[in-house]
């Protein structure tokens, strides 16, 4: 019993994320509704991982990025070939 | 190094771009080894978003993000013969702004966590300005919480549940087993678990609901 709750309790926050095996998922669903411990560690964990899913960044690139990327790379090739080593 | 073949001339002269057929991340690498800008730019239009999404969830502030985006690209740019293929690109880019953003990190020490964040809940159709100011400042706790893991738990959360990248991916990025990189995920699942509960504590706050 207590390997069988050790096991299942390393597999909480993968199988909250959606992240296990069809096997490992078994060996979790078999245990949690007998073992009340594991059973509020997974409520907490699932609440987290449903809020991890809507989360979006806003911040975003500067809108010149890859303008100013490329024109600091043509002046290095072209300060390459004018100064070759 | 990677030795360029006789096909080294046509990829300096082909254009890339969107429309393309002949993309993919290795060809646009090679194009990008023999001097190709516009294999650059294509492979910039690929990566710099998710670079950076990566880069600011590590991180938390834009302007670092921003940077470490720009360095990977010239690193990129500059190494571009050097990828031996033994790995995705993907993993290789991925594996390079990571480096990057763990050297700033260090550099910097503290995170900068906007208070004011850059992180919201999408907003649905149709969502009252309470409940979507409610869900914002939720998403706020949240993210503050993400940036208190370890940065190796850290990491896997993103990479995996963000990024979207394979555990064999993740494991090329980081440089550890398969099974580490579960491990790491897992840990960083039950840890933020305990974090948010001990914000949610400490600010008097229950379920998801005003």
């Amino acid at each position: 019993m207590k390997a069988e709750h050790n096991a299942a309790k390393r597999l909480l926050g993968l199988y909250a994320l959606g992240e296990l095996t069809p096997e490992e998922a078994k060996l979790v669903e078999n245990h949690v509704p007998y073992c009340p411990s594991c059973q509020g560690e997974l409520r907490e964990l699932v609440r987290v991982a449903r809020k991890l899913h809507g989360l979006e960044v806003q911040a975003q690139l500067s809108q010149d990025f890859q303008e100013r990327l490329l024109n600091k790379v043509r002046k290095i090739q072209q300060k390459s070939h004018q100064d070759p080593k | 190094m990677q030795t360029l073949g006789p096909e080294s001339k046509d990829l300096k002269n082909t254009c890339f771009d969107k429309t393309s057929s002949t993309n993919n991340d290795k060809t646009l690498l090679k194009a990008i080894a023999c001097g190709n800008d516009s294999a650059l730019a294509e492979l910039m239009n690929l990566y710099k978003g998710h670079l950076f999404r990566f880069a600011y969830r590590f991180l938390g502030c834009p302007h670092d993000a921003e940077e470490v985006a720009w360095d990977t690209f010239i690193v990129v740019w500059q190494h571009a013969s050097d990828f031996k293929g033994d790995t995705s690109v993907k993993a290789w880019i991925y594996g390079i702004c990571r480096n990057l953003a763990i050297s700033k990190a260090r550099r910097k020490r503290k995170y900068v966590i906007n208070p004011v964040s850059d992180t919201i809940f999408d907003p649905s159709p149709g969502t009252n300005p309470e409940h979507q100011a409610w869900k914002n400042y939720r998403a706020d706790i949240l993210v503050v919480c993400i940036r208190q893991l370890p940065p190796a738990a850290r990491e896997a959360l993103i990479l995996k549940h963000y990024q979207g990248l394979t555990y064999e991916e993740i494991a090329r990025v980081c440089n550890c087993p398969v099974g580490t990189v579960r491990s790491r995920l897992n840990y960083a699942m039950v840890r933020l678990a305990k974090l948010v509960a001990a914000m949610d504590a400490d600010n008097c706050l229950g379920e998801d609901e005003p």
